[in-house]
C-alpha cells in the first residue's frame, strides 16, 4: 500500500548515440530522382531492388508505411529474380522496419529469416549487421541484456572479419547496454575500447560518439565536472567533424551537467541550442526529450508556468510517437510543476497517471543476472572460434569484390539514426542539498547535547528554590555566556582556538558546578601554539570532553579528572588534541558505543582526519588532529 | 495517598522534584526515597513496593527502560522524567504512561498525577503489558509500533499499522481496526491527531482521522472523498484537502 503513490523521483534524459549499423546499403547515391527514376523504369533488375531499399530508407522516419511499401515491392521482385542477397537485405531491413513500429515480434521472425539466408551465403557481414539489427531491436524493448548478448555476438565476428568499423560500432553498443544495467565501469571500459579503435582507424565520427559517452558515464558517476571537461572538449572537436544531431545531443549532455552543477542559467543556454537544432532537424524524439529536460530545469527554478508548457510539448510529440518512457518524464514532471503551482488535485491526477505508465514500463522488462549471461556467453565464444574458422575458409572462396561490397555497406551506413536510451540518474541537486543540511544539522546537535541544555536550566531552577541566590546568579550568568558563544560561532566555519577554548572553559565549569564533588579538569596548551592567530573548525573538542565526563567520570561515582592537551606538530600545520579522563574506560560503556561512534563520524567528516580511541587503565584517552 | 519512588542521577533533579512533591502534593504522593542509579533503584523498589516511581529516562550506565526489563514484574506506575529525548517521548505516549520534562513544571506535575490517579485503579494489574509495548515502541530499529488505547474497562493494543481509522463522537473517538475491531476511547479526536500526525495519520474531516497506510483511493470533488482499505468512503473537508494531497503525496515519499 505504502508504495502505490510514490512521488516523482526527478531525473534529466541525458542522450548518447546508438551506433547502428544493421542497415545495407548498395547506393552511396541517395539523390531520390535517380532512385524514383529506376523504379519507373521497371527493370526488374537487382538493381530496382536495391533502388527500392534505398527509398526505403529515405521515407522510414517521416512516412514509415509508405517506406514499408518500398519493401514489399522489394520482397516481392526478389522473390521472382530468386535474388537471395536481395531477400536477405529485404528482411534485414524488415526488421528495422518494425521494430522502430515496437512490433518486435515480426522483427525478430524478419532477421531470423534474414540471418538464415546470410549464413547459407556464408556472408558474415550481412550475419553482423543482423545481429546488430536484433540487438537495436531488443534495445527498443528496452531488454538492454538480450540485446547485450547480440552486440558481443556482432563484435566478435566483426573483429574475425577484419571489420574495425564495424567492431568499434560493437564496442560502443555493448557499452551503451551496460551502461542502461547501470553497469557504469563497465561501460566505461567499452567505450574506451571503441575510442581507441576510433583513434586507430582514424573515425573521427565515432570519436566523437565514444566521448560523447565517456562524458555520459562520468555524469552517472556523479562526477560532473569531469563530465563537462570531456564533454566540451568533444564540442569543438565535434565542431568539425559532425553533423547536426550529434552536435545537439553533445550540447543537451553539456546542459545536464551545468544543471547539476546548479549553474541553471549556462544549463539553460545549451539546452536552448540544442532545443532549436532539434526542431531545425526535425528529430522528434530528441525534441521531446529535450521540452522534458527544460520542463525539469523551469521546476528547479520554480517557474511552474512555464515547466508545464515544455511538459505539454513533450507529451504531444511523445503521443504521437507512442514512447511511453518518455511521458513518464512528463507527467511525473507535470505533478512536480501543478505542486509549485499549489494545484495539489491536479499534482495528484498526473501522479496517478505517472505511476500508470512507470508500471506498465518496468512490468515488460525481465532483469536478468548480467554476469550469468557473459559468462554463458563466453563459454560458448570457444566453439565459435572453431565454427567460425570452417566458415572462413569457405568465405576465402568469396570473390573480392563481394567482399569490397559489403564493407562498402557497413560504412556507408553510419548516421541512419540515433537513438535515444534513458537514464536513471538520483534526483540530484535536491537530494545534495537535503544531504548536506542534515550534515550541517547533525554537526550542530553533536555541539551541544540538548541534555545539557535543559539539564543545566533544571539545576538553576533548583538553586533558586533552595535558595542558593549567588550560585544561582553566577551559573545562569555563565550558562548565558556560553549560549552566546555557541550562537555565535556555530555559524562561522573557523573560529580561533582561543575562542574554542572559552567556550570549553566555560561548558567545564558549568558541568562542575552540577557535579562538584566528583569533578576537577585542566586545559593545557603548548607555548608555541598561536591561540588567536590559529584558526579549527569550532566546536570540534567539547562533544569528546562531554563524552569523557558523561560516559567516563561520572559513571565511576568517585572524583575524577579530564585533561585537555593541545599540541602542535614540528612543521605547525596540525594540531593534536588529547582528551584524557580516568573514568571508567570505553569498554565498560561497551553499550554507548554505537551512539558515540556515530558523533565521532560526523567530527571526521568535517575534520578529514581520524579519531583515535584508545584505552587507559584506568580511563579513556581521545586523539583529535586537526589540519590549520 | 500514592507511594512513591524517585529514580534520577542528577542530584539537582531529584532534590528539585521531591521539593516540589513535598511542598504542593503532600496531600496526595508521598516520597518514600530516592536513588542515583539502576542498580540502588533496584534494591529500592524491592524493598518499598512502591505505588509510583518517577523514573529518569537517560542515566549515565543505561536508561530507565533498562531498570524496568532488569525487574521480573513491575506492579508499580511509572512517570518517566526526561531533560530531553523525542523519539523516547514518543514511545511513552503511544504506551500510554506519563512523563514530565525537565525542569518539571509545578502544574505539569499536578497534571500527571491527577490523571495517573484516575486511571491507576483501572491500570495497574496491566502494567507489565503496557511496559511490553513501551520496550517494543522504544526498539533498537526506532519505529513505533503499537499504540495502547485506554477505554472504560481498562485498554486495548493494536498494532499502529492494523488502525485503519479514528472516528470523532463528541468527547469520545472511535477507532476502526482491521479485522472489524472497535474501540471506544474517552480521550478526543483532537489529542490523537496531534499523537499520530507524525506517523502517518491525517485528520481529512472534523470527524474523520485517516490512516495513510490504509487509504486505497482518492477521489477528486470540491473536497473529494478518500475510500479506504475496508471500501467506506470518506469526505474530505475543503479546507484540508491541499493539506492531505500534499501530506499524503510527501509521506508516501
Amino acid at each position: 500500500m505504502k508504495n502505490k503513490f510514490v512521488f516523482f523521483d526527478k531525473k534529466w534524459l541525458l542522450i548518447f548515440l546508438l551506433q547502428i549499423c544493421g542497415y545495407s546499403a548498395s547506393f552511396a547515391q541517395r539523390d531520390r530522382t535517380v532512385l524514383d527514376a529506376i523504379v519507373i523504369q521497371n527493370n526488374k533488375d537487382t538493381n530496382q531492388i536495391k533502388a527500392l531499399l534505398e527509398l526505403y530508407k529515405i521515407d522510414e522516419l517521416d512516412a514509415p508505411e509508405k517506406a514499408k511499401t518500398y519493401l514489399d515491392q522489394a520482397m516481392i521482385l526478389a522473390k521472382n529474380l530468386d535474388f537471395e542477397r536481395g531477400k536477405a537485405e529485404t528482411l534485414l531491413l524488415y526488421g528495422n522496419h518494425y521494430s522502430a513500429q515496437g512490433d518486435s515480434k515480426m522483427a525478430e521472425e524478419a532477421l531470423h529469416k534474414g540471418k538464415d539466408i546470410y549464413e547459407s551465403l556464408n556472408d558474415q557481414v550481412g550475419v553482423a549487421n543482423c545481429l546488430h539489427n536484433f540487438g537495436n531491436s531488443a534495445v527498443f524493448q528496452g531488454n538492454y541484456e538480450k540485446a547485450l548478448g547480440y552486440y558481443l555476438e556482432a563484435a566478435q565476428i566483426n573483429q574475425e572479419i577484419g571489420d574495425t568499423m564495424g567492431w568499434s560500432k560493437a564496442q560502443h553498443n555493448i557499452g551503451g547496454m551496460h551502461y542502461q544495467l547501470q553497469q557504469y565501469d563497465k561501460a566505461l571500459e567499452y567505450w574506451e575500447k571503441s575510442l581507441n579503435l576510433g583513434l586507430a582507424i582514424n573515425d573521427s565520427i565515432g570519436i566523437v560518439y565514444s566521448l560523447n559517452a565517456i562524458g555520459v558515464v562520468h555524469t552517472a558517476n556523479k562526477d560532473y565536472e569531469k563530465a563537462l571537461e570531456i564533454l566540451q572538449s568533444t564540442l569543438i572537436f565535434a565542431n568539425d567533424v559532425s553533423g547536426p544531431s550529434e552536435m545537439a545531443s553533445i550540447l543537451l549532455n553539456i546542459g545536464v551537467q551545468f544543471q547539476q552543477l546548479e549553474a541553471l542559467d549556462s544549463a539553460k543556454y545549451y539546452y536552448t541550442e540544442a532545443l532549436e537544432i532539434y526542431k531545425q532537424i526535425d528529430e522528434k524524439y530528441e525534441l521531446a526529450i529535450q521540452y522534458s529536460n527544460l520542463g525539469i530545469l523551469e521546476c528547479d527554478l520554480e517557474h511552474g508556468e512555464l515547466a508545464i508548457a515544455y511538459f505539454d510539448s513533450s507529451i504531444t510529440i511523445a503521443e504521437n510517437l507512442g514512447a511511453a518512457h518518455l511521458l513518464e518524464y512528463s507527467y511525473g514532471g507535470l505533478a512536480d510543476a501543478n505542486k509549485i503551482l499549489g494545484n495539489y488535485e491536479i499534482a495528484f491526477e498526473w501522479l496517478e497517471k505517472w505511476h500508470d505508465v512507470k508500471d506498465s514500463l518496468t512490468g515488460e522488462t525481465v532483469q536478468l543476472n548480467m554476469n550469468e549471461l557473459q559468462e554463458k556467453y563466453e563459454a560458448e565464444l570457444k566453439d565459435k572460434e572453431i565454427a567460425m574458422l570452417q566458415k572462413k575458409e569457405a568465405e576465402a572462396n568469396l570473390t573480392a569484390d563481394q567482399r569490397k561490397w559489403f564493407m562498402i555497406i557497413a560504412i556507408t551506413l553510419l548516421l541512419s539514426f540515433s537513438f535515444i536510451l534513458l537514464l536513471y540518474l538520483s534526483r540530484g541537486k535536491a537530494k545534495e542539498r537535503q544531504r548536506r543540511s542534515e550534515l550541517e544539522q547533525k554537526a550542530l546537535r553533536a555541539q551541544m547535547n540538548p541534555h545539557f541544555i535543559f539539564n543545566s536550566l533544571g539545576a538553576i531552577q533548583q538553586m533558586y528554590v533552595a535558595g542558593e541566590m549567588d550560585l544561582a546568579n553566577n551559573y545562569m550568568g555563565d550558562f548565558g555566556s556560553l549560549m552566546r558563544k555557541i550562537l555565535d560561532n556555530s555559524g562561522k566555519d573557523l573560529i580561533s582556538v582561543k575562542e574554542e577554548l572559552d567556550m570549553l572553559k566555560l561548558y567545564l565549569e558549568l558541568e562542575k558546578g552540577r557535579n562538584n564533588d566528583i569533578l576537577d579538569y585542566a586545559i593545557d596548551v603548548d607555548d608555541n601554539i598561536d591561540q588567536l592567530g590559529t584558526k579549527i573548525p569550532p566546536m570540534i573538542i567539547q562533544p569528546f570532553v562531554e563524552n569523557a565526563i558523561w560516559h567516563g567520570l561520572l559513571p565511576a561515582k568517585k572524583k575524577g579528572k579530564v585533561i585537555v592537551r593541545l599540541k602542535s606538530t614540528k612543521k605547525m600545520n596540525m594540531l593534536i588534541c588529547e582528551i584524557k579522563d580516568n573514568g571508567v574506560g570505553i569498554r565498560q560503556q561497551a553499550k554507548r558505543k554505537e551512539h558515540e561512534s556515530k558523533g565521532m563520524k560526523i567530527t571526521e567528516q568535517r575534520l578529514g582526519t581520524k579519531i583515535r580511541v584508545e584505552n587507559l587503565s584506568p580511563g579513556t584517552c581521545v586523539t583529535i588532529k586537526i589540519l590549520i | 495517598m500514592i507511594r512513591a519512588l524517585i529514580i534520577d542521577d542528577e542530584n539537582w533533579a531529584r532534590q528539585s522534584l521531591s521539593d516540589l512533591i513535598n511542598r504542593e502534593l503532600h496531600d496526595t504522593v508521598k516520597v518514600l526515597g530516592d536513588a542515583d542509579d539502576i542498580g540502588t533503584g533496584i534494591a529500592l523498589i524491592k524493598k518499598h513496593k512502591p505505588d509510583l516511581v518517577f523514573l529518569d529516562i537517560k542515566m549515565h550506565e543505561g536508561t530507565g527502560f533498562d531498570l524496568l526489563q532488569q525487574l521480573d514484574t513491575v506492579n508499580f506506575e511509572v512517570i518517566f522524567v526526561t531533560a530531553y529525548d523525542e523519539y523516547a517521548i514518543k514511545a511513552i505516549q503511544f504506551s500510554a504512561f506519563g512523563y514530565l520534562l525537565k525542569p518539571v513544571k509545578l502544574q505539569e506535575l499536578r497534571d500527571v498525577v491527577n490523571q495517573l490517579e484516575t486511571h491507576m485503579q483501572d491500570f495497574k494489574p496491566a502494567v507489565d503489558r503496557r511496559i511490553k509495548v513501551l520496550v517494543e515502541n522504544y526498539g533498537d530499529d526506532r519505529k513505533i509500533k503499537k499504540l495502547i488505547i485506554n477505554h472504560l474497562n481498562g485498554f486495548d493494543v493494536s498494532l499502529v499499522e492494523d488502525i485503519i481509522r479514528l472516528e470523532g463522537d463528541g468527547n469520545y473517538t472511535n477507532f476502526i481496526i482491521t479485522n472489524d475491531r472497535k474501540v471506544m476511547t474517552s480521550r478526543t479526536l483532537g489529542e490523537y491527531e496531534e499523537l499520530l500526525f507524525d506517523h502517518g495519520f491525517y485528520r481529512v474531516h472534523q470527524s474523520t482521522i485517516v490512516n495513510l497506510r490504509h487509504v486505497a483511493k482518492y477521489h477528486k470533488g470540491t473536497g473529494g472523498k478518500v475510500e479506504m482499505s475496508d471500501g467506506k468512503l470518506f469526505n474530505v473537508s475543503r479546507y484540508r484537502k491541499a493539506g492531505f494531497l500534499e501530506y499524503f503525496l510527501g509521506n508516501n515519499d
